[in-house]
This record gives C-alpha cells, sequence and structure tokens, in this order.
C-alpha cells in the first residue's frame, strides 16, 4: 500500500480511537458524573434534565459550555496497535464481530451553550447541538472477515447501516411554576419549552441492502434514500417533578419531548440510490445487467421526532458528599438524537468548600457500552469553572479506552 | 485563594497523569484469511434446444433426428419415341379410289419396353415417301393421313407430283397422331395413296412409307411399359456436429424413410435406388438398397394439370443401420424410376413432366447406450483478468470447485473434466503429452439418472485444488472440455424435448485478504 495511503488510514483510525463514544453530554458537571445530573443540574442547566430544580433559588449566568466527543464502537488504541500489522486469527474475528454486536458506529457529537440564564425560578438558555453518525451492519464486516455462505442471505437495513447528522439551535423557557406538599413532603413542578430551529440535517430516510449467493448466482440489491435539507424549525417539551423527601435525600422524574420534533421545509430534497444485479456468474460476466439510478426529488418537508425520555432519578446528599443515580429511558430507537437507555451513578466530593471532585459510571442498555467519567472545578469568587472527561470501556483514559468525552464550563454566580 | 488554585492544579494535573493518552502506531498493514463462495457458471441444457429446425426437430413433443433431400427425375424425352421399322415398297395400281398403306409403329417384341399410342404429339421427326419405278402415266399422287393430323387438329394430304428425286421429306413436327380422346391404339398408322394417271397399266410404280429416324414425341398418351426414368446423383452434407465416437456410443432404435413423391407424369412408377451414409469423423459408411421388393409404387397424375402426392413410408431394419452411422452425408445414387401402366387404362407423359422424390429419414430418439465414452467437441474457456490472475497469485491458497449437476435423462453417466492452459484437445484430453503444461483432470464423476420422467436427479461433484492448481487459473485463459460415458445397459430410452441437464458451478475459494 502506498505511503500516503498508510498515513490518511493511521489518521482516520487514530481520530476515531482517540474520542470518546459518549451519552448525550451536557455541561462540564454532567460529564464528570456520567450523566447522573437530572437533580443536580441547577440555574438553566434545569432547562436540559430537570426544570423542576429551578425552584431552587440559584442565579446563574453561562459564559462558556462546549462539549464535544467523537467515537467508535470498535476499536481502542490499543487494539488497533494489536492488530496492527499481524494476520487475524479465526479468535481475533469473532471477538470484533462479538464487540461490533449489530453494526459499527461511527458518532460525533458537539454541543455549545450560547445563552444560560436562571434567576428567580425561571431560566432562558440556547444551545447548538451538531451530531453526526454512521452505522454500518456488522454483517458487512462478517462478510469481509469471514467470507460469504451459500444459500445465506445477507441484508441489511436502516436499523444498522445508515448515515445521519443534523444541527439545529435550540432556545428554551423553563419555569418551576409551582410547589405544593403532599402529606408534609414537598413536591416541585417543572416546564421546559423549546423552540428549535433546524440548520441542516442529513437522514437516511430507507436503507435495503441483500446479498445472496446460491445455486442461481449471485444477487445483490441496495437501496438508499437519504433526505436531505437546510433548514426547519420545531418544538419540544419537558415536564418535571422532584421531591426532597428528607434533607439529604431527594428524588426526581421527568418526562423529555412531549413531544419533541424538527420538521425540515427548507430546500428539502429525497435522493434516491439504486443498484442491483442478479443471476451474476463469473464465467458470464461479460454478460452482466448492473441496474443503477439516482433519482433526486423535491420534497415539501420532513418531519423528525425525538423519543419520548423519561428520567427517574435520585440524590442522597450528606456533607461534603453526594450520591446520585439516574434512570433514563428512551421509549423508541432510530429517532433523532441519542436515543440510548441509561443507568447512570454519580458521585461528587468537595475535597474544600469550593473544589469539588466528581466520578461516575454509565452503563448502556442497548449496547452494553459502559463509560467512566470524572471531572473537578473550582469555584473563584462568583466564578465557577469545571471541566470533566469521559472515557468508554475503561476506568481512565488508556489505550483501551475506546473514546473520549470532554467539556469545560465557565459560569458566573449572580449573588 | 491560593490553596484553592494549587489543589485544582494538582487534581488536572491527576487527571492528565491517569488518563495515559496513547498515540496510534502507524499502520503496517493487516490480513486474514477468509473463504469466498463465488458462483461460476450456470448452464441449463435444454434437449429441446438441439433441436435446430432442420437435421433434428420437434414433431409432437418427440425428439427426432431427420435427414431431407429431393431429387427430380431426368427428361423424359428419351424415352418418348417410336423406332422406324422396316418396310417395302409396294406397288401403285391403277386405281382412282387408290390404295391404303400401313406403316407399323408397334413396339410389341422389339425389346422389353414397349410403347402404345393411343395419342402423341410429334416433337421432331419425318415421314418419307419413296416412289420408284414411276410410270411415265403416273402425274401425282395424293397421299391421305389417315391417323396423323395437323395441329389444329385439320387432316393432312400429301401430294407428289415431281418424282424426279425419288425420295420424298414430310416433317412431322407439331403433327400429332390421333385426336385427343380417342382411346384406341394404334399399331399402324394408315395412308391413302390415290394415283392421278392417264393409262391403265398393270401399275404406275412403287411406293414406299417409311420413316428412318425415330420420331420423337412431345406428348403422348396410351400405354408405357418399363420405360426408365433416372434420377439425379445427389450427395447431401448435414450441418450437425457429433461428439466425437458418438455413432459408437449410441445405437438408435428404429428408423423410416418417408418418401414423398410429386408425380407429374401420368403413368405409374416404380423406384428403387440406393443411399450411402457416410461418417468421415468415425470412418463409418452403410449403403441401403431400395429395391423392387420395397414396392415403393408412386401413383401416376390424374391429369396433366394435376400432378399426384405419393407418400411411403419404409421401414425395414437396414434403414435404423443408415442411420446408426450418424450420417455427415448421404448420398443418394441409382435411383431410378420404372414407369408403366399397372392397369388397363392408359396414361400420358410429356416432355415437360417430371417426378420430384422428396427424401426424409427420420428416427424417433429412442436408442440404446454402449460404454463407449463420447467426446464434445467443443473448447470451454474461463477468461480470467490481469487482476484476477494477480489476486490468485499472490493471495489464494486453495480452493474446491463443486458442479452441482441436475439431470432429467433417463440414463447415468460418468463425466470426466480436463482443464489446461492449452486450448487443443490433443493437449486437453492428454495432459501427459506435455507435463509441463499446466493441468487439471477430474475423472469418471457419475451423474446419477432422472429419478423419475419429471424428477431430476441431483449430484454434487466436488474437485479440491491446491495451489499447485490453482497456479493453472493465473493464466489469462483456462479451457476445459469433458467427455462422457453413458452407463449402458439393455433398456431403451428415449430423448423427449422437456428433458434438460443443468450445470452449476462453484468456486469455493481459500484466500489471504492483506492491505
Amino acid at each position: 500500500m502506498r505511503l500516503i495511503n498508510k498515513l490518511i488510514f493511521t489518521i482516520l483510525l487514530g481520530i476515531t480511537t482517540l474520542f470518546a463514544y459518549s451519552l448525550n453530554a451536557d455541561s462540564a458537571a454532567a460529564v464528570a458524573l456520567s450523566g447522573s445530573y437530572s437533580l443536580r443540574a441547577a440555574g438553566y442547566e434545569a432547562n436540559y434534565w430537570n426544570p423542576a430544580t429551578l425552584y431552587k433559588p440559584i442565579n446563574r449566568l453561562l459564559l462558556l459550555n462546549t462539549n464535544l466527543d467523537i467515537g467508535n464502537n470498535l476499536l481502542s488504541t490499543k487494539r488497533y496497535n494489536d492488530l496492527n500489522g499481524t494476520f487475524l486469527t479465526e479468535a481475533d474475528k469473532d471477538r470484533i464481530l462479538d464487540d461490533l454486536a449489530k453494526s459499527f458506529r461511527l458518532e460525533g457529537n458537539v454541543t455549545h451553550n450560547l445563552l444560560g440564564f436562571a434567576y428567580n425560578r425561571i431560566a432562558i438558555s440556547s444551545k447548538l447541538h451538531i451530531n453526526a453518525q454512521g452505522k454500518l451492519s456488522s454483517r458487512y464486516f462478517e462478510l469481509i472477515m469471514k467470507g460469504n455462505e451459500f444459500d445465506r442471505q445477507y441484508s441489511f437495513d436502516e436499523s444498522d447501516t445508515r448515515l445521519s447528522g443534523f444541527a439545529y439551535l435550540d432556545l428554551t423557557f423553563g419555569v418551576s411554576p409551582y410547589s405544593f406538599e403532599y402529606k408534609g413532603v414537598p413536591i416541585h413542578t417543572g416546564l421546559a419549552l423549546s423552540y428549535l430551529r433546524g440548520l441542516a440535517s442529513l437522514t437516511t430516510e430507507k436503507y435495503k441492502g441483500e446479498f445472496f449467493v446460491s445455486n442461481d448466482g449471485a444477487m445483490f440489491d441496495q437501496e438508499a434514500v437519504i433526505n436531505t435539507s437546510l433548514g426547519g424549525s420545531g418544538f419540544k417539551a419537558m415536564l418535571g417533578a422532584m421531591s426532597q423527601i428528607t434533607p439529604e435525600l431527594a428524588v426526581g422524574l421527568s418526562l423529555d419531548n412531549i413531544p419533541g420534533y424538527i420538521k425540515w421545509d427548507n430546500e428539502v430534497e429525497r435522493r434516491s440510490y439504486f443498484a442491483s444485479a442478479d443471476s451474476v456468474y463469473i464465467a458470464d460476466l461479460d454478460e452482466l445487467i448492473l441496474h443503477t439510478d439516482e433519482v433526486a426529488e423535491p420534497l415539501e418537508s420532513f418531519t423528525q421526532r425525538f423519543p419520548l425520555i423519561s428520567r427517574l432519578s435520585a440524590i442522597y446528599q450528606k456533607d461534603k458528599l453526594s450520591l446520585s443515580l439516574d434512570w433514563s429511558h428512551a421509549y423508541k430507537q432510530g429517532m433523532i438524537g441519542d436515543n440510548n437507555s441509561f443507568l447512570a451513578l454519580g458521585a461528587e466530593y468537595y475535597l474544600t468548600r469550593f473544589i469539588p471532585f466528581r466520578c461516575g459510571v454509565n452503563i448502556r442498555t442497548r449496547d452494553k457500552g459502559y463509560s467512566f467519567s470524572y471531572g473537578s472545578g473550582i469555584e473563584a469568587g462568583p466564578f465557577l469553572f469545571n471541566y470533566g472527561i469521559k472515557t468508554h470501556n475503561s476506568i481512565f483514559l488508556s489505550p483501551s479506552s475506546n473514546g473520549l468525552g470532554f467539556a469545560v464550563t465557565a459560569e458566573l454566580d449572580l449573588y | 485563594m491560593r490553596t484553592k488554585i494549587l489543589i485544582f492544579v494538582v487534581l488536572l494535573l491527576l487527571t492528565i497523569i491517569l488518563s495515559q493518552c496513547a498515540i496510534p502506531k502507524p499502520f503496517e498493514g493487516l490480513g486474514w484469511n477468509v473463504d469466498l463462495n463465488v458462483p461460476l457458471m450456470s448452464k441449463r441444457y435444454d434437449i429441446r434446444d438441439l433441436a435446430d429446425g432442420e437435421n433434428l426437430i420437434i414433431e409432437n413433443e418427440e425428439f427426432k433426428l431427420i435427414f431431407e433431400d429431393e431429387l427430380e427425375t431426368e427428361d423424359p424425352s428419351h424415352f418418348l419415341k417410336i423406332d422406324p421399322k422396316s418396310t417395302t415398297l409396294l406397288p401403285i395400281p391403277p386405281l382412282e379410289i387408290g390404295i391404303e398403306i400401313p406403316l407399323n409403329i408397334d413396339e410389341t417384341g422389339t425389346s422389353d419396353k414397349d410403347i402404345d399410342i393411343t395419342f402423341a404429339k410429334i416433337r421432331e421427326g419425318a415421314l418419307l415417301f419413296e416412289v420408284t419405278e414411276v410410270s411415265a402415266e403416273l402425274k401425282s399422287l395424293k397421299i391421305i393421313f389417315y391417323d396423323i393430323f395437323q395441329e389444329n387438329g385439320e387432316p393432312v394430304e400429301y401430294i407428289i407430283s415431281n418424282f424426279s428425286d425419288p425420295i420424298h421429306h414430310f416433317p412431322l413436327e407439331n403433327h400429332t397422331i390421333g385426336i385427343e380422346g380417342m382411346d384406341s391404339i394404334f399399331d399402324n398408322l394408315k395412308f391413302k395413296v390415290i394415283p392421278v394417271f392417264e393409262s391403265t397399266e398393270l401399275y404406275l410404280g412403287m411406293i414406299r412409307i417409311f420413316f428412318d429416324e425415330p420420331l420423337w414425341f412431345h406428348t403422348l398418351k396410351g400405354r408405357l411399359e418399363n420405360q426408365k426414368l433416372s434420377l439425379a446423383d445427389d450427395e447431401i452434407e448435414f450441418s450437425i456436429n457429433y461428439p466425437y465416437n458418438l455413432s459408437n456410443v449410441i445405437e438408435l432404435h428404429t428408423a423410416e424413410i418417408t418418401l414423398n413423391f410429386t408425380n407429374q407424369i401420368g403413368f405409374d412408377a416404380v423406384y428403387t435406388g440406393s443411399l450411402t451414409a457416410y461418417n468421415d469423423t468415425d470412418g463409418k459408411e452403410y449403403t441401403l438398397e431400395i429395391t423392387e421388393a420395397d414396392n415403393v409404387v408412386i401413383n401416376r397424375a390424374s391429369d396433366i394439370d394435376s400432378p399426384s402426392n405419393t407418400i411411403i413410408t419404409l421401414d425395414k431394419p437396414d434403414i435404423a443401420k443408415l442411420i446408426n452411422v450418424f450420417p455427415e452425408r448421404i448420398y443418394l445414387h441409382n435411383s431410378e424410376l420404372s414407369i408403366g401402366n399397372l392397369d388397363d387404362s392408359n396414361g400420358f407423359v410429356s416432355v415437360a413432366d417430371r417426378g420430384v422424390a422428396r427424401f426424409a429419414i427420420s428416427t424417433p430418439a429412442i436408442f440404446k447406450l454402449t460404454n463407449e465414452p463420447i467426446i464434445p467437441d467443443t473448447v470451454y474457456v474461463i477468461q480470467i483478468d490481469e487482476e484476477n490472475e494477480g489476486f490468485i497469485d499472490e493471495f489464494s491458497k486453495s480452493a474446491v470447485l463443486s458442479f452441482n449437476v441436475e439431470n432429467t435423462l433417463p440414463f447415468g453417466a460418468n463425466i470426466s473434466f480436463y482443464f489446461n492452459e492449452v486450448s487443443d484437445t490433443l493437449h486437453i484430453f492428454n495432459p501427459e503429452i506435455n507435463p509441463e503444461n499446466n493441468s487439471i483432470v477430474l475423472t469418471n464423476r457419475y451423474i446419477y439418472p432422472a429419478v423419475a420422467e419429471d424428477i431430476p436427479s441431483v449430484t454434487e461433484v466436488d474437485l479440491a485444488l491446491d495451489s499447485n492448481d490453482l497456479s493453472l487459473f493465473q493464466k489469462e485463459n483456462v479451457y476445459f472440455a469433458f467427455k462422457v460415458s453413458f452407463m449402458a445397459d439393455e433398456e431403451l430410452v428415449a430423448l423427449k424435448p422437456d428433458q434438460y441437464i443443468k450445470l452449476i458451478g462453484r468456486i469455493k475459494l481459500n484466500t489471504d485478504i492483506e492491505f
């Protein structure tokens, strides 16, 4: 292989293995606590976790909040280095296919808060979301590494092979309008409404792939329908409730995306790609009839929906230590955004009054992946600075890690 | 404040230290071994497709070998004649009423061929009147033709008044003997000679009526006996490419000759002739004689404008022997018609009349098989492009060639496959001639007969190839051919149009993939 190809391949592998496969992480503290953050989110952050927490008198102004993560579900630096230059054994192949599960996934997320302000049970925030993800069915890898079986049909669809990406802005208004007591226990409620401004979208509406080798020859049939748009608008709403059962223990519930959608209606186009051939034999390649077609058609609009997500959360706080648990469940897969369900545990300990140490673990139920995270921060007067790092499949960021999530946040307390 | 910053920095450093940043090594390559199942070919050989519409046809859903030719009779003019007969001079008496003189034209007894005329149109010939020893008192002779008429049916009279030359010539072209519609046979042509004279002498001279050359007819009606009419020899070549040795492999059970004869001649005919079949490839020939004993009788035309059509089928065993040569050409020779009357009715013939014989030798594809190998002369080629040559050379370790044979034929067969880098069959079938040629031989793989009439057998034939064998497939062209030996028994088997053999090939290629 030419040197330049090797170089490109190395760089691409490096990028995919250096960065994390992460949750839809938010602020630095949320990253550091692996998403166990519903009852910790305070101020404008409550707009994205549980608006009921806006009842707390935290008046805060966002200065900076940026989160970045890119990753894949297959290659860590260590695995890449271990496999690099080797001849794969059957055990190597089996391990790779086991780790891939249903598909090879490559995903990138960037979120950047443009605005964040909370004052007296009301919060206004705005955030830029950029997400790109690609999936390639593990059966493609199986075909490449193990070859094809005779009389076996290999089928692929958009659930395991797809390409999607989108960017949108939200402008969110959150409020904790009402608190009451039930049997002596205070219960706080919250509501967050978001206007979503779609910037760009590329979605795989349909992907169908079939490959079959039998006595009737080789057959393949590929169809991909991709929708693109350069603008749209949408809406989402979140309801939340929480209760401080005891001074140490609080529980909460939020329902996100009721509803949640973006209707893309600007420069919308549907592109369909077809390729098929059947009864292909080596001896008759000169008679091969390959059907290919590409059709572009304007669309009036298409709508992407966010899955309904419920978050159950609890936090126990005693002196400098707090422990929290979040169970987040997405009710439908294959939709826009992060559709994973997860269980997150987070712990925060204040080494001094102003310096917290945070760590967390997140276990994803769909792909059995897990991640560890940690982070810290400093409160210097009214200024708060936090950072968080998350690593996948490794306690610390190491060559065994599949990637990295990183976030920094700077805020100003308005006291 | 300094303490805060110090603790924060310590935590940050601790994070970085715990984060063992690792840099991917430059890509050094990756490889693995994989089994690829690749479809090679799928060919269905339908028996129906063997039909070429010429020598191999399908008739009533039965498969037939058929050889056809058409022969035409020669011009019958050679026997449309009567030959001169001997005549004598007769005295011319001085009678005003004249005398009648007959001219014998009866062919009876002159040869084994007989012609009896009821009507004839003369194409060529002349009557001669010899008048000698003429008295000076004879002024002229008036000769009335009783049986010869002008073309328009008018009677003919001939007057001779100049006796200086004893021979008088009367051309008969386009004259007729008799009048159409008369059935009486002319054994003699009668003439009346009436003299014009001035005295009463005892005789006025001597006269003879005769013809010294045959009278050739354009048309003749009457009776014929044993007139021979040849058909032109002909050799027909067939476009069938029989596999080598086919004639030793297949013994066709029955065959028949169908003779379709269109006859413009108004006489019956009996056909005789010879057919010799040649298979030059196998060095075989056989001659079939069709004799009078075969009684190939061709009907006469009913009238001049209505030729007859006679279809005769011969199915004697010798015809199967002829066809079992699997002829590449058939020579039809010594063909002849014996023309004549088979009953008392009169016939007709003219010089333009012809007989056309169409031969069709057909055999239903019902046969016995022998153990002899059959060798199709087709050499197949697999073209391998440079990219695949390199792929096989560099990465392929082994392969299994699998052929799945679906057979609806009612007999089994042993098939041997021969692969070689050269295309001529001598080297393909005899790789030991030049061992330096890459070759693969797969011998005697048994293909099962059909399970039942509509249920094919399926036989799998595998050929394992090691890396040495695979080197053959690094050639630009790989040639292969095969031999077939059928499993002989005494049972008759039949080829039917719906039968087929389907050959499906695939390769399981074990190969290393390397980047």
